[in-house]
């Protein structure tokens, strides 16, 4: 069995990809301005761009593992189940998994701990991403509007892929020692 | 093999230990011929107040066995740190600058890059091997900046029980500032919102803090100690900086910082601590005027009960180490301080040390040095300051002390005693590293006399306060419109020496 046969098509793995790198790009950039005014009273600009190379690269491999893991199932399962249609359905679980995990840790910030208990937790969880799943698979505009939203997010790549290239460059630089 | 997750975390810790260690032999090998210059050893307790000690006549006896070690060392009565939290305390302590100079001044902050090889490491490493550890986070931001002077520096988690997440700076032992800010303390941030939401989910998922950080322990009631970043036993830490003192001996001479965390917040004495003391109404009740918490005397007495107990819990984890460093001889040709920080307040409506107050209680610390051969106590009593120790320790090192320190050589170790010298401490996290300083406080003590100026603060007045520490220790009787010329030349000095710190400030301002 050839393993790239079971694979989505480029496309299909470039838009589900863009979802997860927007969603994870945004939010570390978002947090990493959050933090600049606190950060900006002792460090100097040479120090900033460092700091934000690691969580960049981190980002960028946070990507990569997620899109990993979409792609097993996409792989496993029957090809109409999942794989044929990658972008739409990768997009409505990326959104699921990581919109949940997001909003929890963003309400423990604003001190609403609705989100903390872990049975309440898990349970968001799965059903959130069940919903959005099983939308854009019972309805065609939703998942035309997830193959719109995950293509159109490709745009972003061009932002993302060089940044986190620039910060693993940072990063090696840094800690080479001579 | 039944391998538990803890065991696992544990197992790959070690390794990494294990990899760090080796990757830094050569440093280690750098093996010295045997010298008469004394070992250097600085033990920080971190948040340490003096005004809780027995060894300073605090009614409830936390100290045994630092009266006891007092016995045969020089003990400093008035000693005060530069700044009321870790990075200005530490910062001074370790460059021999007042905070406004070095600018380490906010949380977490660093100092400035023309001062990062002004440092008792750089300074004393041609001749010593230099060692490093500690506890804390932010003195370790600062270890990192001066690491080109330390031979040694041991990872911040070598002695930990139980991580909270995943301590990923170690591996960049090169970049150790932007790994804190953007790793440690931004990727899996337990302080703030994860920049890794899925990563962070992960390392959520594989550990198992909760049930040792918040809950009893075996021997600790209150759970484990913890540094926000990892839970430890006191017993295990302090065993463990016992060895590294025993090997550094090997390559004598050798100067050591440990930097214990211990008794920082949160309060967690083991279980034969609690309970020790009985009740005390204590001190006094004193005016909440500006405090930004207000909380009740009540909850504050409750707060140092728990303080109390655990610094008792920390006075014999000291009395075991120095104990075992003597029973092996070390102790012969070692110098051994201890000191702290910065204090810690449980009074005015606010407890802990993250405040904009600057009474004793915050910045008077202990001091206690053990000379080699000494046998009999020595006391001081003039004032001294946490800056004075960079010189102290190159003048027992027999090396010049050079021009741009701005401490001086304690008394009793070299010194001149000087009863009326000024002593500064700064207390200004607001304010921007490279303007001038505009928001905080500012103590100056002289003799018996202390002088603290609240500016910049929003909707406070500019304020200045006056007390006299001999007539009112406990700072309750503001002197500053009955004593008016010791208020007005405090006040111009004062005024005087934040205008020349601000002055390189002020010029990159205008330009």
């Amino acid at each position: 069995m050839n393993l790239r046969n079971r694979l989505p098509s480029f496309n299909q793995i470039l838009s589900a990809y863009a979802v997860i790198a927007f969603m994870l790009f945004a939010w570390a950039l978002l947090w990493f301005f959050w933090n600049i005014p606190s950060w900006t009273k002792f460090m100097t600009l040479g120090y900033l761009v460092a700091t934000l190379s690691y969580p960049m690269a981190a980002s960028f491999l946070e990507s990569l593992t997620i899109l990993a893991l979409l792609l097993i199932p996409a792989m496993i399962l029957p090809a109409a189940w999942f794989r044929d249609r990658f972008a739409a359905r990768g997009a409505a679980v990326t959104l699921g998994l990581l919109g949940v995990i997001m909003l929890r840790d963003y309400l423990i910030v604003v001190d609403n701990f609705l989100l903390k208990p872990k049975p309440i937790f898990w349970l968001t969880l799965s059903l959130s991403t069940a919903l959005l799943l099983f939308l854009a698979v019972k309805f065609q505009w939703m998942e035309k509007a997830l193959t719109l939203l995950a293509e159109r997010l490709t745009i972003f790549l061009y932002i993302f892929v060089p940044l986190s290239v620039i910060s693993l460059l940072v990063i090696l630089v840094r800690n080479i020692t001579l | 093999m039944n391998l538990g997750r803890r065991d696992f975390l544990k197992a790959l810790t070690v390794l990494s230990a294990g990899s760090l260690a080796a990757a830094s032999l050569p440093s280690l090998g750098r093996l010295r011929a045997p010298s008469d210059k004394p070992n250097l050893v600085i033990l920080v307790l971190d948040a340490l107040t003096a005004r809780n000690l027995s060894v300073y006549g605090y009614a409830r006896q936390t100290t045994p066995n630092l009266d006891r070690l007092a016995a045969r060392a020089t003990v400093y009565h008035a000693h005060y740190s530069a700044g009321n939290f870790t990075t200005p305390g530490t910062a001074s302590m370790l460059t021999g600058l007042l905070p406004w100079t070095h600018r380490g001044i906010n949380l977490g902050g660093l100092i400035h890059e023309q001062f990062v090889d002004q440092n008792i490491f750089s300074l004393l490493q041609d001749e010593y091997f230099t060692a490093a550890f500690t506890q804390n986070y932010y003195a370790d931001i600062l270890l990192g900046q001066f690491r080109r002077g330390i031979d040694r520096h041991i990872i911040s988690s070598s002695y930990y029980e139980q991580v909270d997440r995943p301590l990923l700076g170690q591996y960049f032992p090169n970049d150790p500032v932007p790994t804190y800010y953007g790793l440690d303390d931004f990727v899996f941030s337990g302080r703030s919102v994860p920049s890794s939401p899925f990563f962070a989910f992960l390392a959520d998922l594989f550990q198992e803090t909760a049930s040792l950080e918040d809950h009893p322990q075996a021997g600790y009631p209150y759970g484990l100690p913890n540094n926000f970043f990892y839970s430890y036993r006191n017993d295990v830490a302090f065993a463990g900086i016992q060895q590294e003192i025993l090997n550094l001996a090997q390559q004598s001479p050798f100067l050591g910082y440990f930097h214990m965390f211990s008794p920082h917040e949160p309060y967690r004495p083991r279980q034969e601590f609690v309970g020790k003391f009985p009740k005390l109404d204590m001190p006094f009740k004193k005016p909440t005027k500006f405090s930004t918490l207000d909380i009740s005397h009540e909850s504050i007495q409750a707060r140092r009960m728990d303080y109390d107990e655990y610094v008792a819990d920390v006075d014999s984890e000291i009395g075991k180490l120095v104990d075992g460093l003597s029973a092996a001889g070390v102790m012969d040709n070692t110098c051994f301080i201890i000191t702290s920080d910065h204090g810690e307040m449980f009074e005015r409506g606010e407890y802990g040390h993250i405040t904009r107050f600057l009474y004793d209680a915050v910045i008077h610390i202990p001091l206690l040095v053990l000379a080699p051969g000494q046998t009999a106590r020595a006391d001081v009593t003039a004032p001294t300051s946490g800056l004075d120790l960079a010189p102290t320790l190159l003048h027992l090192a027999g090396k010049p002390v050079p021009a741009g320190l701005g401490g001086r050589i304690l008394p009793g170790l070299g010194g001149r005693a000087d009863s009326e010298r000024s002593i500064f401490t700064v207390e200004a996290k607001e304010n921007s590293s490279f303007g001038p300083l505009i928001q905080g406080t500012i103590s100056l003590i002289q003799g018996h006399s202390k002088l603290i100026h609240y500016m910049g603060y929003p909707k406070k007045p500019e304020t200045f306060e006056l007390y006299n520490l001999q007539d009112d220790p406990e700072e309750m009787k503001d002197l500053f419109e009955a004593d008016t010329s010791t208020a007005s030349s405090m006040k111009e000095e004062m005024l005087d020496s934040l205008a020349d710190a601000n002055r390189p400030f002020v010029k990159n301002q205008s330009k």
